[in-house]
């Protein structure tokens, strides 16, 4: 499971750096949120399905929101990147806390839907529970529905672009402006549907999002900064590192997914599938 | 006759006031000071993580004073909550229970729920020789790592496993036990209470699993716990943890091996987890909300806690009910608030608040007291919202809470005349 929102996670956080250079630390937020608006779906409507649907889309406008209420007006300034550091950073600090005085007590009770309950078959000494096999097959046919937006629609070519020379795109005459939007938005819409389908095995709680945020960079600094296929391989990697450790050799899986990063950057700096200078920029 | 001039007047009362200053008028003394409130300096997390459990423990502080001052406060005095907020901070925890101490004049202080707020305010507290007592777990008992104006009247971790074991013991529940826990400085304090006890009682120690804090995924260390074939597994996590832990343990089916056990938990966990998500578990708390069928003064608490936070009150806050309580209690019998006079004062102490009698053993500051083992319910089985669990045995006294000896005390003097 761990992998799997890695992936749907850290793919978002890659795409945002790899297109807008913004190291996102509000990126935790909106898998927290996506959490939250399911829950509130679930509550509204007693339909998990729908908070499948309802929890990306709203979550994505509060990314349509935040892009262009507030991190668009330090594109082009001075110390751009820095600023997005803070920016991000002040409003990772200033949600969690809007939610706890919307929400009330942290802590939101969201049941795995009854269809999705029960083990599947056995693993060796695993039972795989139907919901787990649920989480996989989301993440398993999202990634090339992801993969077939990104290389084969000409909004894809634009965000590939862009990431890979902005200001080319720019002069181009293509709208920059409007593909950063959708771009954050998507991100955090990603960020949100993996939220929402963790949500029924965690707590769901204003806090959330800091930690899987910790491990989506490790995640990103392993696949290598604003990699499509860095974020896919950094998550499996560091999802099966934590999980294999926790099965073999309990008491190193606090420690091993900074193992892992520190490897990876003696022995590749860039990361796995990162572009030489992308982290530099 | 002739009358006093303004300025004989304000002669005999600056007179009067120098009279004061120096006690020669203890009765004039009394009467400014009956006046002037007694702080209580509380130091809480009221933003951050736990703000909500801040809060719950702020009704909880406030429900005691109001009751203190209901009986006529302390000295005359009515008792004030001067409130600060620790921000989940050890630094920010230290610098504002020093401002209560140097500024606000707070001659005790209460509050931390986690460990490194404690450790933050206990620093404060010893190095101003003022009295700091918490409301989290009252992890600090031993030689060393106290000083003598520590207190906490919530459960020492050594007490909650050795309860949760005694009860496995007594309820013949298995002998052979292991522990799933969080790999941080509090659920390592178990691991050395449940072998301890597993040797005392004959049980077979099978060891630990580690799992981080802030695992997010407890499946893959699930065959691992599986694997230990134990009769008794003793869950030690907390919060966010213990939530995510308890539904995957559920999902896993680890219960239809092993008898699994929280060592301790709260209501909001259960809360947050959801209704029939701790069936069939037991688990470890300082107090459970239907001791109000058994206690009148606690369901004159549950009343009123309902009224202010519109909810039941978790175990914690009858500890910090309990701990306020006991502190300004003190205070009134002793008629002062002098440090070193009230640490006498409250070592040895007996008192009964909102469940079974309790002591704060002198050799340690330890409260020896009853720890519940509740039984989770099904979700057809609750009664309200909160009906989460029911009270299976109370499980308390000197037995399961460790030795002053075992803690390098001794165990015939005061903790004041010893450190």
């Amino acid at each position: 499971m761990n992998g799997c929102i890695l992936i749907l996670v850290a793919l978002g956080l890659s795409i945002v750096f790899g297109l807008m250079g913004i190291i996102n630390f509000a990126h935790g937020i909106f898998y927290m949120l996506g959490a939250y608006a399911g829950w509130l779906t679930v509550q509204l409507t007693g339909s998990f399905w729908l908070a499948l649907l309802t929890a990306p889309v709203a979550v994505g406008l509060v990314g349509v929101l935040v892009e262009r209420g507030v991190l668009r007006r330090i594109y082009g300034t001075r110390n751009a990147n820095f600023a997005g550091v803070l920016v991000t950073y002040g409003l990772a600090i200033m949600i969690p806390d809007l939610v706890r005085m919307t929400f009330g007590r942290p802590g939101k009770p969201f049941a795995v839907p009854e269809s999705l309950t029960g083990s599947l078959f056995r693993l060796g000494a695993i039972d795989v529970h139907g919901y787990r096999m649920f989480i996989l097959l989301v993440t398993a046919l999202l990634l090339p529905s992801l993969w077939l937006l990104l290389n084969r629609t000409n909004l894809g070519l634009v965000i590939r672009a862009g990431t890979s020379d902005n200001l080319m795109v720019q002069l181009l005459g293509i709208n920059v402006a409007r593909t950063w939007t959708i771009t954050y938005a998507l991100g955090a819409a990603l960020a949100a549907l993996a939220g929402v389908i963790t949500a029924p095995l965690v707590a769901v709680a204003p806090e959330m999002g800091g930690l899987v945020l910790i491990e989506c960079f490790i995640v990103t600094v392993v696949g290598g900064m604003g990699s499509f296929l860095g974020a896919v391989a950094g998550g499996l990697i560091i999802g099966e590192a934590l999980a294999l450790t926790g099965m073999l050799y309990d008491v190193l899986a606090d420690v091993v997914i900074y193992l892992a990063m520190a490897l990876v950057l003696l022995l590749r700096p860039r990361g796995l599938f990162g572009q030489e200078g992308m982290s530099e920029e | 006759m002739s009358h006093p001039t303004r300025r004989t007047v304000l002669k005999g009362l600056a007179g009067l006031g120098a009279a004061a200053s120096v006690s020669g008028f203890p009765f004039v003394n009394r009467l400014a000071l009956g006046q002037q409130p007694l702080k209580l300096g509380v130091v809480v997390p009221q933003t951050g993580p736990m703000a909500l459990e801040a809060q719950e423990m702020l009704a909880a502080t406030q429900i005691a004073v109001e009751d203190v001052n209901a009986e006529g406060g302390v000295m005359g005095r009515k008792v004030e909550m001067v409130v600060r907020d620790s921000e989940f901070k050890p630094e920010v925890a230290k610098r504002k229970a020093t401002e209560l101490i140097e500024v606000e004049k707070a001659p005790f202080l209460v509050g931390a729920i986690v460990g490194f707020e404690g450790i933050a305010m206990a620093e404060v507290g010893c190095k101003n020789d003022v009295i700091v007592s918490f409301f989290g777990q009252n992890f600090l008992t031993v030689k060393g790592k106290m000083c003598k104006y520590q207190f906490g009247n919530n459960l020492t971790p050594y007490q909650t496993a050795a309860a949760a074991a005694r009860f496995v013991d007594a309820q013949k529940l298995g002998k052979k036990w292991h522990m799933l826990a969080n790999n941080y400085s509090w659920p390592q304090m178990f691991e050395r209470a449940y072998s301890l006890v597993a040797k005392q009682v004959g049980a077979e120690w099978t060891g630990v699993t580690w799992a981080p804090l802030g695992t997010r995924d407890f499946l893959p260390f699930l065959p691992k716990v599986a694997a230990a074939k134990a009769d008794v597994v003793f869950v030690t996590t907390w919060a966010a943890d213990q939530v995510a832990c308890a539904k995957q343990v559920q999902e896993f089916g680890l219960a239809r091996q092993s008898q699994v056990i929280h060592s301790i938990t709260e209501l909001t966990f259960a809360e947050a987890a959801g209704k029939g998500v701790y069936e069939g578990f037991y688990s470890g708390m300082p107090w459970y909300w239907h001791l109000k069928d058994k206690f009148p003064a606690a369901r004159k608490y549950y009343d009123r806690h309902y009224a202010l936070r519109k909810r039941a009150p978790g175990g914690y806050t009858a500890s910090t009910y309990s701990t306020v309580r006991v502190l300004l209690d003190t205070a009134r019998e002793v008629k002062s608030t002098d440090t070193d006079k009230l640490t006498r004062a409250l070592e040895g102490r007996k008192f009964q608040y909102l469940k079974g009698p309790e002591e704060i053993r002198a050799c340690d500051h330890v409260n020896i007291q009853d720890v519940y083992l509740c039984r989770g319910k099904s979700a057809a089985a609750m009664k309200d919202a909160w009906d989460f669990f029911d009270i299976v045995q109370a499980v308390g006294g000197d037995v399961v809470a460790e030795s002053c000896e075992g803690e390098g005390f001794d165990p015939k003097k005061p903790l004041s005349q010893q450190i």
